[in-house]
């Protein structure tokens, strides 16, 4: 781990904790889900520093953007908030400014510090990286080794077919892990996905049942 | 044929629930013939054991019956009787009848439910004495609670829910702690046993003795019940209906003192002799303090309630002298008290249901109004006060003298207990027969009927047996006593060896 | 990059992939013919139960090993567990049919949601990687979220009840999910197996490991309503139909201590020193306080709630005392908990009103109204307190004889002593239905034919747990402990 990567973790990792604990203690809800999103983005950040960059655009684009829209819509929908005007304008300015430099900062000196180190070492990591997968899953499903030597070899393999921190993960990886190794848990996730869609159907029907019941009403 | 009697009062009680409530002779009559059999079963297997084990060997069980039941945990299904045991069981069976003989005419609604727990409590009673295996001897134990919680609690007196719960929580506390104690024991060897002849075998360090033995003993105690923790026995009998108090007094309570014998004793003999001054020391304030508060007991079902803390407190005694007199005495002691106390209470329950109460200042006179009733009163009273040549009598004898042996001081105070006994038994059934009829209702009672007398019989006769003819009952459990008296290292804790030796002679004869 | 397709063993997946289908099937019928649905999804949903528990009897025979890759192990533990599961889900399906849809829900909903957290659950009790674990969790959870406040409608402290499991639930979600992270990170592996071999081989950082397995420990703790992490359990239970309650209070548990079984016992069972202490003080906390706070409960449902956080503590004791011995115990007494404890609730429901919540006056003189009803009663109760032959004895003696040999003297003496304390309430409540008599105005009680179907399987269930049918049970649970991996 070099020095550059332990700064960068340190300084995102207290500004993931900074936003949480404000998102927390903010007392207007459109700040808080701002500084959500200021705690994603600076997660998003880490990983990219541990070398998962597709989870950290998943990260973005889901959370951050897809959710936290959908957080704020309904924030504004319910009209919360509007009664705390707050006063102090400049200084909301002067926070968001600095904020927003940091940030900004902070994505330009990840960015580079990742982007350097893939470039130097990233094909012969994944050609290895590859390799030792391939030998690792054929001794998974194998009978079991006979000698310890064997055993720790396979062992070795086994850790080797682990991605490594610091080496980055492809979304090709990604998608082969998704259908073969974890491919219960994706199809499972399906069900889980579908319990909380019935689940919502039924916590909503009866509002949908008594909105038809009115519109019938109007239009009669 | 162990299996069998402990299943028959179980089997009576499943087929009682198929008949209606509205029955009740014939409920009545198929419990009795049930409880018949059984009692009649029990007999018969005790005279098979008077035969096998008089002059045996140690350790050496009749109707023996030994298979594997998990074997994982070393628990076997062993289940035999020895002279001991044997006895109990012929008790048990032949209360069993008596209680619903005598005892079910006042149980006004819900006779369907009385009988089948009084049926279930015959079982699960039968398979405490019989069981070897201290799983299911647990089982067993543990499984008296449910019927007899219900027998106090549906059909007692008036505060039955308060002496309820009482009695189901206090044995359950000593028995839980047992429970914890019984795992121990059973772990400490290479291979997990719960059989008890193999447990004697593998005997515990003298020093990992004390903890279990005194969790076994509290259990054992608290069901005898021994002083201190005696307070449940007063509340249950006085509000059990008189099937429940014969059973409790006939039977159950000698649940603990046969723990003693077979399980706290022989499996913990350093421990047993260590703690033994303690228990000599209860046993006699329990004697002592039975037979003050009994004197001064306005209630008749109370003063033979706490008669039954003195007289186990007499078994205590013998047992915890360790020599065979005492352990001898004990045993015998525990069946006599058994059968008297029983009979107190059948013919206690006799006079409740006609005049419905049990003051001893409602009554007087009663001779006069009850002749029949009364003579058969003070053959038990003199039973048991303990007048030679009835039942009583052998065994105070033989745990006096078994206590003298161990202690003078310890036995005088003792004999004090005896006189105190004669005291508050037979002035209790001077107010209560002689002097003036008391009232109406007095003169109003009738005398024993047959059907009552019937239920009486069993009784009587085993209380001039055992007064008679002792020897015969007392050589069929020597085997085992002598057995238990040997495991108890008395010689290496400055006893009196020559004396012990001079007994073991004295009883041979 | 070369594409390995996954190892499937399809018997592995069997029961699961029949109860999906079930609830996938219900909830298209229901829609495509709303005619008659209601009656149809029910016993559609039971037939596909029953099918789900032949579909277990493959791997019972076959014994499939780990498969799909090592996520699913349908190990004879797993089969038990989920006969019991099945078992508990088409009881709560038919009480469901009943007191449900007397709450004005619609059955098939009902049956839906039911059958899918029974999917989660069975997922959950055969899971082989701490991902199926979570994923089991999840599934399960949001289902019982809905079902607890389905009763909303009539009775708003089930609202409340869905919002405080919901929340709660989400925040030891969030426990479990970083325990998981960090026994990731000690151990390279989320597979439970292998992160047994790393920690039987020294691989794993201590440290790290003792956090996570903490973390675990708390998130799970949640679902099982160990103490301190009880809090929300007898509001919930309270506010929720009585049918869901008992759902909670069975299914939940029972998969949720299997789960705890194969991190801990199983998996780190190499790094017990981490954990058995906590675990031991948990249990001792969770029957303390459970038993003591159920004394003084006089409403049913809260007691009830109350004895099942203290069931969850003598589980806790099987778990401490680790080895073949501990899982066994924790098996055996799962299956007898569940029986007995759901037979409690459907009496509950039995005596439940349309206007309140049954109280412990409410069973005054219960023999005379309804003595079936009330023996049944009497079984669970003498059951729940472990008096012998019934099958809660049983389970507290493998507990207690587990921890003894584990050499923890002390915890099964405190197990024993709180089993006392226990009694006291469970006794209390026979003496009010067996020895009080009963008020005026009680009016006698009636039972629907499916309570009576569901009564008399829990019966049935207690009384296979209860010495001496019990022992097979406890045999089968000692070889299926013995098979745990």
């Amino acid at each position: 781990m070099t020095t550059g990567f332990a700064i960068c973790f340190l300084v995102l990792a207290a500004v993931a904790l900074a936003a949480a604990a404000k998102m927390i203690f903010s007392h207007h809800p459109v700040h808080s889900a701002l500084y959500l999103v200021l705690n994603l983005c600076a997660s998003a950040l880490i990983y990219v520093l541990l070398g998962a960059p597709f989870i950290a655009i998943v990260q973005v684009a889901v959370y951050a953007g897809a959710i936290m829209v959908l957080f704020l819509f309904i924030i504004m929908y319910l009209n919360l908030g509007l009664a705390q005007d707050v006063a102090d304008a400049r200084s909301r300015r002067a926070t968001a400014l600095a904020t927003a430099g940091l940030l900004a900062v902070l994505l330009l000196a990840g960015g580079v510090v990742r982007w350097s180190g893939d470039l130097a070492g990233r094909p012969q990591q994944v050609a290895a990286g590859q390799q030792a997968l391939a030998a690792g899953q054929a001794g998974l499903p194998g009978a079991p080794a006979a000698t310890p030597d064997a055993q720790a070899a396979l062992q070795a393999a086994r850790a080797a077919a682990q991605p490594q921190p610091g080496q980055a993960v492809t979304v090709e990886q990604i998608g082969v892990a998704l259908f073969s190794r974890y491919a219960l848990p994706f199809e499972v996730a399906s069900l889980l996905i579908l319990v909380a869609m019935i689940g919502a159907l039924v916590i909503a029907r009866p509002q949908l049942q008594r909105e038809s019941a009115l519109r019938k009403e109007v239009s009669s | 044929m162990l299996t069998l009697l402990i299943c028959l009062p179980l089997l009576g009680a499943l087929l009682l629930l198929r008949r209606s409530e509205a029955e009740r002779e014939a409920l009545r009559l198929e419990a009795l013939l049930w409880t018949l059999l059984t009692g009649v079963l029990s007999i018969f297997a005790y005279l098979h054991v008077i035969d096998v084990c008089t002059g045996a060997p140690a350790n050496t069980f009749a109707y023996e019956v030994n298979a594997p039941l998990i074997p994982r945990f070393g628990v076997t299904y062993h289940l035999g009787l020895d002279g001991i045991s044997g006895l109990l069981v012929m008790l048990t069976g032949v209360l069993g009848f008596v209680c619903v003989q005598g005892a079910t005419a006042g149980v006004k609604d819900g006779l369907k439910g009385f009988l089948v727990a009084l049926l279930v409590l015959e079982s699960a009673i039968l398979g405490v004495f019989c069981a070897l295996d201290l799983f299911v001897f647990y089982i067993f134990w543990e499984a008296v609670l449910i019927p007899m919680y219900f027998l106090i609690g549906c059909w007692g007196g008036d505060r039955r829910i308060y002496a309820a719960v009482k009695f189901f929580l206090y044995t359950l506390v000593g028995s839980l702690l047992m429970l914890v104690a019984l795992l121990f024991v059973a772990y400490q060897g290479q291979q997990p046993t719960f059989d008890l002849t193999v447990l004697y075998r593998q005997r515990l360090a003298p020093d990992r003795q004390l903890l279990p033995f005194l969790a076994f003993a509290l259990a054992f105690a608290i069901k005898v019940p021994l002083m201190p923790f005696h307070t449940w026995l007063p509340d249950a009998h006085t509000e059990a209906p008189t099937a429940g108090s014969i059973m409790l007094a006939g039977v159950l309570l000698k649940m603990g003192t046969y723990g003693f014998i077979r399980i706290a004793i022989p499996l913990f003999p350093d421990a047993a002799l260590h703690f033994g001054p303690w228990f000599v020391t209860l046993a006699v304030c329990g004697i002592l303090y039975g037979a003050l508060v009994a004197l001064v007991q306005p209630d008749v079902k109370k003063l033979v309630a706490y008669s039954s803390v003195a007289h186990l407190g007499f078994v205590m005694l013998g047992l915890f002298s360790f020599n065979l007199l005492g352990l001898q005495g004990g045993m015998i002691q525990q069946v006599n008290h058994g059968v008297s106390t029983g009979a107190l209470f059948l013919l206690v329950g006799l006079i409740y249901e006609r005049r419905h109460s049990r003051q001893i200042a409602d009554f007087g006179g009663l001779f006069t109004q009850m002749p029949l009733y009364s003579r058969l009163f003070l053959l038990t009273v003199l039973a048991s006060v303990g007048l030679p040549g009835l039942c009583g009598f052998v065994g105070e004898y033989l745990v006096l003298f078994g206590a003298s042996q161990r202690s003078m001081a310890v036995a005088a105070l003792a004999g004090v207990g005896v006189i105190l006994a004669a005291a508050y038994l037979l002035w209790m059934f001077q107010r209560v027969f002689y002097g003036p009829v008391a009232s109406d209702e007095v003169r109003a009672m009738p005398d024993i009927t047959r059907p009552e007398l019937l239920s009486f019989v069993p009784l009587a006769v085993l209380m001039v047996v055992l007064g008679l003819f002792p020897s015969v009952f007392l050589k069929a459990a020597e085997p085992t006593m002598q057995w238990v008296q040997q495991q108890v290292p008395l010689t290496a804790a400055a006893a009196v060896p020559e004396t012990g030796s001079k007994l073991r002679r004295g009883v041979a004869h | 990059m070369d594409f390995r397709p996954p190892d499937m063993n399809l018997w592995a997946a069997l029961p699961t992939a029949v109860v999906g289908a079930t609830a996938l099937v219900t909830l298209l019928l229901s829609v495509l013919r709303p005619a008659g649905a209601a009656r149809r999804s029910i016993s559609f949903t039971l037939f596909g139960l029953a099918l789900a528990a032949v579909g277990c009897l493959p791997a019972a025979i076959f014994r499939p090993g780990p498969s799909f890759q090592g996520m699913l192990v349908l190990d004879p533990a797993a089969v038990l567990l989920s006969l019991l599961l099945l078992g508990a889900t088409a009881v709560c399906v038919l009480l469901a049919s009943r007191y449900l849809v007397h709450d004005g829900v619609d059955a098939a909903e009902a049956a839906v949601l039911l059958t899918l957290g029974c999917a989660g659950m069975l997922f959950m009790v055969s899971a082989g990687n701490l991902l199926m674990v979570f994923i089991g969790l999840e599934t399960m959870s949001v289902a019982l979220y809905i079902l607890a406040g389905l009763a909303g409608a009539r009775d708003r402290t089930s609202h409340e009840a869905a919002l405080k499991y919901l929340l709660l639930g989400a925040f030891a979600t969030g426990f479990l999910v970083y325990g998981m992270a960090f026994v990731y990170g000690a151990t390279g592996s989320l597979d439970l197996r292998e992160i047994g071999a790393r920690i039987a081989g020294g691989g794993a950082a201590p440290g790290f490991l003792a956090v996570g397995l903490a973390l675990l420990l708390i998130g799970l703790g949640f679902k099982v309503a160990l103490v301190p992490f009880h809090m929300w359990a007898p509001d919930v239970y309270e506010g929720a139909p009585t049918t869901v309650a008992a759902y909670m209070a069975v299914g939940v548990k029972v998969a949720a201590f299997m789960a705890l079984l194969r991190v801990f016992n199983v998996a780190a069972g190499g790094a017990a020193a981490s954990w058995q202490a906590a675990v031991a003080w948990l249990a001792v906390l969770t029957m303390l306080v459970g038993n003591l706070v159920a004394l003084a409960q006089t409403s049913l449902k809260r007691l009830l709630a109350y004895s099942s956080i203290a069931h969850a503590g003598y589980l806790a004791v099987g778990l401490a005392a680790g080895g073949a011995a501990g899982a066994q115990a924790v098996l055996f007494y799962s299956v007898a908990y569940g029986f007995m404890t759901l037979g409690a609730f459907v009496v509950l429901l039995a005596l439940e009103r349309a206007d309140d919540k049954p109280q412990l006056d409410d069973l005054r003189g219960l023999r005379r109204r309804h003595p079936l009803l009330a023996a049944a009663l009497a079984t669970f109760m003498f059951a729940l307190a472990g008096i012998p032959p019934l099958s809660g004895f049983l389970g507290k003696w493998l507990l207690i004889s587990a921890a003894v040999q584990a050499g923890q003297v002390p915890l099964a003496v405190a197990a024993v002593l709180c089993s006392a304390i226990a009694a006291f309430y469970y006794l209390r409540i026979v003496v009010y239905s067996y020895m009080r008599e009963p008020a005026d105005d009680a009016s006698p009680v009636t039972l629907a034919a499916e309570t009576r179907q569901a009564l008399a399987a829990c019966l049935i269930g207690t009384l296979l747990c209860s010495f001496p049918f019990g022992l097979w049970l406890l045999s089968a649970a000692g070889w299926a402990a013995g098979a745990l991996r």
